[in-house]
């Protein structure tokens, strides 16, 4: 794993033992529409925690509001201790680049980069070589069973190896927590099987935290908790 | 019938697409009216060059033939002189009989009385007035109306000959002041070359930036065109939709093109351009090119949205596009080579060449050269690519491979300004050369040399007629700065000078002195020069001058084209990758690697464009220099001046344009919801 040093100055609050995120009180709204309305979780070190709940619900603004992406209106989200919204821009880029990963609903693969370039570039922003990165980001590659397409750019690769190249880029700098918003919601059930799998079985391997955003329960499945989100509010207890 | 109906679908949609459709086509409108008034301006430039020649040729008159018995003349000296530097023609005028009176005044000034433009009047008014009153003696009676005047702002005067002297003495007898049809001059095969070089220059960057505007948000537009598409309608119902909110915004454009245009003939008559002003009625557009410019703008548009749809794919599973990358062998390269032969072939054979029939060596010439330009413009963008190709797989740094990826994916958007670049560069370094040339050739004066290695506060004076004025030049010692006088008659170099025709005078570097010589002057020999030299005989030949201003105003123009056009296609650029920058935003790209990728994107097709841009700029003068039998001249200041100019100006508008980037990385684009 790549260390992210965080500001000296930065808040620190006590956060319950073992939480490696807690987000209390998130309040979010787009205009006039509330996406999260007074919301509070925790997330502890190495599970994995699915997020459920139908279209419109707010599971990707919470998704975006732990992983610092946007900031909320109202309430506090910490990462071990520290206060995501005390920190800098440039800061909170350097821990999302450390110790974050993202996969997203269409993989969102940098366009004109190829595979393996992809995979490589958290590498190589966090100071790595290029031959180095390159090494790394094609054992990722093979790992997930997708280097025969590394010289490919997104636009001519499947639906099912982007995504498995997103996943690589999201685990290759071993984060702490990996942020999957419907990471197989563009997938058919056998790629989205094949996705989870790896994503899941890779992230437990290296002790991960999943944050896992879905409306599909069988890929909900793959979660040790289960958090149900309605109109901006956790709808009910989590499920463990 | 359904194409009409189809093309009436296409404009509703683009009216009731929502706000960012509405100001989409707005913004594509104004960029493309900015298109489509400079398009105005430039087929303004001829009518202008003409009007002024016209205003030249009014003033000018026709002179008595000679033998013709001197009835109803107006005899005219035309007694130039220098105020501050600036040249202020003083006309002296005596008439006979029913005298021709020029332009621009009610009547020929009697001994004593003067007309002058608004401007030499406003600084006879000025503090430095005094100064300059003692060359214009008498009454000023009244200005000069704009007829009579070449630009606005003009220094320039009419004087009543002195009483009492003879004014067939004066020279010149006019017989009439007005604009006569004058038989066209035959032009020469540089002047063909340099009237094609400036046409290009100006019509090539215009042509690419309505291109850019044209293709303003082409993606977000054929995204929700496409899905016009999934609901049924085929491939080339879809492409006349666009072209439909193309061909609106084109007609919107053309209409706002004018105020615009009229707006800037007056900015224009405002500022003088490297010595050059219009009047702003001047400047009109040639009457057969406005309909040709309001009928082609629109097909234009919808000619390059429909080719700009040729490569999106509809597919069940969603919208792409084509990727079109270069080939790795182009036919510009060759098509460069091939022009470069074509020269080399007519420099080998210069004899031959010119001793064809006009206009076969112009056509010869003018064909090599336009195959070159339009090698250089497919070239370069070419190169560029090939260069980002092998800077991706080396990529140094995280910025460089984002920067290097993008353009080796989308080479198109930098490849149109830099091939704008290029080209200008070539015109530049064409046209300085010829400028060059003439200048070197002109001006031989044998004087010129000596007068130049003065002190700056020696004046050197002398007459035009060969009249001994030893007396009147001695006589300047009383003038209040001058220190010594003397009469010059044997040159350093041995030569003879004309007796008593020369004189050095030595002041005490007061700028006013000098004008005070000048004033004691001025009227000492009636219809003889009699003036300081150093900025009178430095000037060289007037059409290189013009030639070489008239290529600086191509060149910022373009260059300013060129910004627009850039401009444009970086913020476009940006503004169209939202998705992919917020999601290099969530994985930790910090926003300085994403700015340095798009200096690289930028950065490298311009290397590019200056390195091929010089070299073929300095290779065809060398070769055209060659096959019309002169000595070449090499622009090297100039070319370094514009490519400095041009790397400023990239980089400028780049670092303009980043701001944006903090726009397109918001991360609200991630959400699903």
């Amino acid at each position: 794993m790549i260390e992210t040093e965080l500001d000296g100055n930065q808040e620190h609050t006590a956060a319950p033992e073992g939480a490696l995120l807690v987000a209390s009180d998130l309040h979010k709204r787009f205009g006039r529409s509330t996406a999260l309305a007074g919301l509070s979780v925790e997330v502890r070190g190495g599970e994995v925690v699915a997020v459920l709940g139908p279209s419109g619900s707010g599971k990707s603004t919470l998704l975006l509001c732990l992983a610092g992406i946007i900031p909320p209106d109202q309430g506090a989200v910490l990462y071990r201790g520290r206060t995501l919204a005390s920190l800098s821009d440039s800061n909170l880029t350097r821990l999302r680049r450390d110790e974050f990963g993202f996969v997203f609903q269409f993989g969102q693969l940098v366009p004109e980069l190829t595979a393996v370039d992809n995979v490589s570039l958290p590498l190589r922003l966090a100071g790595l070589k290029r031959h180095d990165a390159a090494v790394r980001a094609c054992e990722w590659l093979a790992r997930l069973d997708v280097d025969d397409v590394m010289d490919q750019r997104a636009g001519e690769m499947s639906g099912g190896q982007a995504q498995r190249i997103a996943v690589a880029r999201a685990l290759v700098t071993g984060p702490r927590v990996v942020f999957a918003d419907e990471p197989t919601g563009s997938l058919d059930s056998l790629n989205g099987e094949l996705v989870m799998n790896l994503m899941v079985g890779a992230a437990r391997d290296q002790g991960t935290t999943v944050v896992l955003v879905t409306h599909e329960a069988r890929v909900a499945a793959y979660a040790d908790r289960e958090l149900v989100v309605r109109d901006g509010m956790l709808a009910e207890p989590s499920v463990s | 019938m359904r194409s009409i109906r189809l093309f009436g679908l296409g404009l509703r949609i683009a009216f009731t697409g929502g706000r960012a459709s509405v100001a989409r086509m707005v913004l594509m409108a104004l960029g493309l009216a900015v298109g489509v008034a400079l398009l105005l301006g430039a087929l303004s430039v001829g009518p202008a060059v003409g009007a002024r020649r016209d205003r030249e040729v009014a003033r000018g008159g026709q002179t008595a033939s000679t033998g013709e018995p001197n009835r109803d003349v107006t005899y005219r000296w035309d007694a130039g002189t220098r105020f501050e530097g600036v040249s202020i023609p003083l006309v002296v005028l005596g008439g006979v009989g029913d005298a021709p009176v020029p332009p621009g005044i009610p009547r020929i000034p009697r001994p004593g009385e003067a007309f002058v433009s608004p401007a030499l009047a406003e600084l006879l008014a000025g503090p430095d007035g005094p100064l300059l009153a003692p060359r214009l003696p008498g009454s000023v009676l009244g200005t000069i109306g704009d007829e009579g005047l070449l630009f606005p702002g003009e220094l320039y005067g009419y004087v009543g000959a002195p009483a009492g002297l003879p004014i067939e003495r004066l020279g010149i007898a006019q017989v009439s002041f007005s604009a006569v049809d004058r038989p066209s001059e035959d032009m020469g095969v540089f002047a063909l070359i340099v009237l094609c070089v400036l046409v290009l220059g100006l019509l090539l960057p215009i042509g690419l930036f309505i291109v850019t505007t044209t293709r303003l948000s082409a993606s977000t537009r054929e995204t929700r065109l496409a899905a016009v598409r999934l609901a049924g309608a085929t491939q080339s119902q879809v492409r006349l939709l666009a072209a439909a909110e193309s061909a609106l915004a084109a007609v919107v454009a053309c209409i706002l093109a004018w105020p615009l245009f009229l707006f800037g003939r007056i900015v224009v008559s405002q500022i003088t351009i490297f010595g050059y002003r219009w009047f702003p009625g001047d400047f009109a557009p040639l009457p057969a090119g406005v309909p040709a410019l309001l009928l082609g703008v629109p097909l234009f548009a919808v000619v390059v949205t429909m080719l700009g749809m040729r490569r999106l794919v509809v597919s069940p599973l969603g919208i792409a596009r084509r990727e079109r990358r270069p080939r790795r062998v182009s036919l510009w390269p060759a098509l460069l080579a091939a022009g470069f032969l074509l020269l080399a072939g007519s420099s080998r054979y210069p004899d031959g060449l010119l001793g064809l029939p006009s206009p076969i060596p112009g056509v010869i010439l003018g064909g090599a050269l336009a195959m070159v330009l339009a090698g250089l413009a497919g070239t370069v963008p070419w190169l560029g690519w090939l260069g980002a190709r092998a800077l991706a797989t080396w990529s140094p740094t995280p910025s460089v491979l984002l920067g290097s990826r993008r353009l080796e994916s989308e080479p198109t958007s930098a490849g149109r300004v830099v091939a704008g670049i290029t080209v200008l560069l070539a015109l530049v370094g064409m046209a300085q050369a010829l400028a060059l040339s003439a200048l070197a050739s002109s001006g031989s004066s044998y004087i010129r040399p000596w007068a130049a290695e003065l002190p700056a506060s020696t004046v050197y004076v002398s007459s035009d007629t060969g009249h001994d004025r030893a007396t009147e030049f001695l006589a300047l010692r009383s003038v209040p700065g001058v220190r010594a006088v003397s009469i010059r008659r044997r040159l350093p170099t041995g030569g003879h000078m004309i007796e008593g025709g020369h004189a050095e005078v030595r002041t005490d570097g007061d700028p006013a002195t000098l004008e005070r010589i000048r004033n004691d002057l001025v009227w000492v020999g009636f219809a003889e020069t009699l003036e300081e030299l150093r900025t009178d005989y430095g000037g060289g030949s007037s059409e290189a001058v013009r030639t070489s201003r008239m290529m600086n105003f191509v060149t910022v123009l373009v260059l300013l084209v060129t910004a627009a056009s850039l401009l444009v296609s970086t913020v476009d650029g940006m503004m169209e990758r939202r998705r992919p920058m917020a999601v290099l935003s969530a994985i930790g790209v910090p926003l300085s690697v994403m700015r340095r990728s798009v200096f690289v994107q930028i950065a490298l097709p311009l290397a590019a464009a200056l390195v091929l841009g010089v070299a073929a700029s300095l290779g065809v003068v060398a070769l055209v220099f060659r096959a019309v039998g002169e000595t070449a001249v090499y622009p090297m200041g100039p070319l370094a001046l514009t490519s400095v100019a041009v790397t400023l100006m990239v980089f400028v508008v780049t670092a303009v344009a980043l701001p944006w980037s903090r726009v397109a990385r918001r991360p609200e684009l991630l959400r699903n919801e």
